[in-house]
């Protein structure tokens, strides 16, 4: 809905994607207690904070340290498994656990990381395009079409065989792959606020284009901020997940979930657990993270409902 | 009804800017990656021939000469020689290119069928069990990463019951696993959107009224809703097909699968860079171009939509 403030383009997409919603009342008369699927969401993902953090005190075993004599353990609850590795290990004695514990550490230095940087890029492109119009804005608007109409996935592969493989290219690539849907978004609401009284107001006293960006707009964006930051969390954690499984992600020995799930499919017949424990670890944070997008999205605006 | 020649022009120059801003991001990376011989070129390759490549990339003269080096290297289909097979990069995508398709189609057929099936059927039971449980899963298998559930599907159907190979190409049977993995996030949004769409078009005055003149269930649904729903859903056809061939790269991957995808991530790590960069130009190509041949036939599709 919002998005159909999007004239220049006419891309259906968005008048698509708003049709997934209904309409929903903006005002929100009483509070409601928060539902229990979001304290399950929220639990898991400060636990998982806490476990990136603290992984040096809970992990059992080093996660960069083979053991050659406790290859292929099965996991605790399996016959054959035990609690010095709870998780079981891999092929090549790599504790499971302990890496897959580890291995939240990239996913959330590159999602969080990556958050920020297309905020930063994403809301200073929405902000110049809604505010200042003309060129400016058709050429932003030109970008993001253009970027949308382009798997970024392949950009990405050409970036790493050109670079080498690196966490700071990693976090590059991925801030650049989601500036788009901040800059949309925050454009339409700048193009619905700029009309308002009190930004005539402040031009009426002279303010300047720099302090009415900074002190008028861009505070009154900070809860669509915080959703499109939050939606996009999903997205990220997924992009450097995909890009490690690639084998064009975080270096090794380093563990990440993505490349623990590609390390494991060579031994599915034998060793399932390689990869469908870290693989369960990435899913579950997949989906609680878009869960509690989606909440804060409708506790926060529901005029921005599918937006992703 | 039809195209005004104007957006037809503006349409197509929008693609070909895209193009044109692909090729320059390729033309930068190779650029910024330092030294683009060492990239093009094998580690052990005679000086004379480097030097011969550096006079027809024209890395004695300046950037904008490079570019239009580059650009003229296009032109002409060179896009350099594959450092591991010794054959034309394009020729090797080219030959991948039909695996891709293939995998591509299939999946965009199964996801079709049963996207529409499931979120036409959840909108004719709203509210009951099925429509509940069926958005539940979608929204589920939308956080799914496709490798992950790439992997689950060879644990369960190739490992545990032994029905379908874990990987290959070229039997029907092989054909299985890949297709369903990659159909499974578009079968989601397309189910999801379909539902949707159904739902907002029921609540339409013209519903109404065919109810007011008597028109029987099965018509208000066939004539009615679904022609009507169809059009939001088609226009995400192209998102989607484009979609699934970005994700392809890594599902090719997972199952070994021989398409372009899987050449250009193994094309990495093998330092074989033509072949990346050309399996980018070719993959991003496609997609702007389905995106175009989209964007066309909105119109007719729908009359309302004709301008921009």
């Amino acid at each position: 809905m919002i998005e159909l403030a999007t004239p220049n383009t006419g891309r259906l997409r968005t008048l698509a994607a708003s049709q997934e919603s209904a309409p929903v009342s903006k005002t929100r008369t009483r509070r409601r207690r928060l539902p229990l699927l979001t304290i399950v969401c929220a639990t898991w993902i400060i636990g998982l904070v806490l476990a990136a953090i603290f992984a040096p005190e809970l992990a059992p075993h080093d996660p960069l340290k083979q053991n050659l004599m406790a290859r292929n353990v099965p996991p605790v609850w399996s016959s054959g498994g035990s609690w010095d590795h709870p998780f079981g290990t891999d092929q090549i004695g790599y504790d499971i656990f302990s890496r897959t514990l580890y291995g939240a550490r990239p996913a959330l230095q590159i999602a969080g990381i990556a958050a920020l940087l297309s905020l930063a890029i994403g809301t200073t492109m929405g902000l110049i395009a809604g505010y200042f119009r003309g060129a400016a804005d058709a050429v932003i608007m030109l970008l993001v079409d253009a970027q949308l109409s382009t798997p970024f996935i392949v950009i990405a592969i050409a970036a790493v065989a050109a670079f080498g493989r690196s966490m700071t290219l990693l976090i590059i690539l991925a801030g650049i792959s989601g500036w788009m849907g901040f800059a949309r978004t925050i454009r339409a609401q700048v193009l619905s606020l700029r009309d308002r009284e009190f930004i005539h107001a402040s031009h009426a006293i002279g303010a300047t284009d720099f302090r009415i960006l900074l002190k008028h707009l861009l505070p009154n964006l900070t809860s669509i901020i915080i959703v499109l930051v939050t939606v996009q969390l999903r997205g990220l954690i997924l992009f450097e997940a995909s890009m490690s499984f690639l084998g064009l992600g975080v270096p090794p020995p380093n563990p990440s979930w993505g490349s623990m799930i590609s390390n494991g499919r060579d031994y599915m017949l034998s060793a399932w657990w390689i990869s469908v424990i870290p693989g369960v670890a990435l899913m579950v944070t997949v989906l609680t993270a878009s869960l509690i997008g989606d909440w804060l999205r409708d506790e926060l605006d529901p005029t921005l409902r599918g937006i992703r | 009804m039809g195209l005004s020649g104007r957006t037809l022009i503006s349409r197509f120059g929008r693609a070909l800017l895209t193009i044109w801003l692909v090729v320059t991001v390729v033309f930068i990376i190779l650029r910024l990656s330092g030294d683009p011989v060492r990239l093009l070129l094998p580690p052990n390759a005679e000086p004379a021939r480097v030097e011969a490549l550096r006079t027809e990339l024209g890395l004695d003269q300046s950037i904008a000469m490079q570019y239009v080096r580059f650009w003229q290297q296009i032109g002409r289909g060179n896009f350099g020689e594959s450092l591991r097979f010794h054959q034309p990069a394009m020729d090797l995508v080219l030959q991948r290119f039909p695996a891709t398709i293939k995998l591509a189609l299939t999946a965009f057929l199964i996801a079709t069928v049963f996207g529409l099936l499931i979120g036409s059927t959840a909108a004719f039971t709203r509210g009951s069990a099925w429509d509940r449980s069926a958005m539940a899963t979608m929204s589920v298998l939308q956080s799914a990463p496709s490798f992950f559930l790439g992997i689950m599907l060879i644990l369960i159907f190739s490992v545990r019951l032994r029905w379908l190979p874990t990987s290959g190409y070229g039997t029907f049977e092989q054909l299985i696993l890949p297709a369903v993995t990659l159909s499974v996030l578009t079968m989601a949004s397309l189910a999801r959107m379909s539902r949707a769409s159904l739902l907002e078009v029921l609540r339409a005055d013209y519903i109404r009224t065919a109810r007011a003149k008597g028109f029987g269930e099965r018509v208000i649904w066939v004539r009615h809703a679904l022609r009507n729903a169809s059009l939001p859903i088609v226009t995400v056809f192209g998102i989607e097909l484009a979609e699934l061939l970005a994700g392809a790269v890594i599902v090719e991957t997972v199952f070994a699968w021989p398409g372009v995808g899987r050449l250009a991530v193994d094309a990495v790590s093998t330092r074989d860079y033509p072949v990346v960069q050309s399996a980018v130009l070719l993959i991003a190509l496609i997609f702007i171009g389905i995106n175009f041949i989209l964007d066309l036939s909105y119109p007719l599709l729908d009359p309302r939509i004709r301008h921009d």
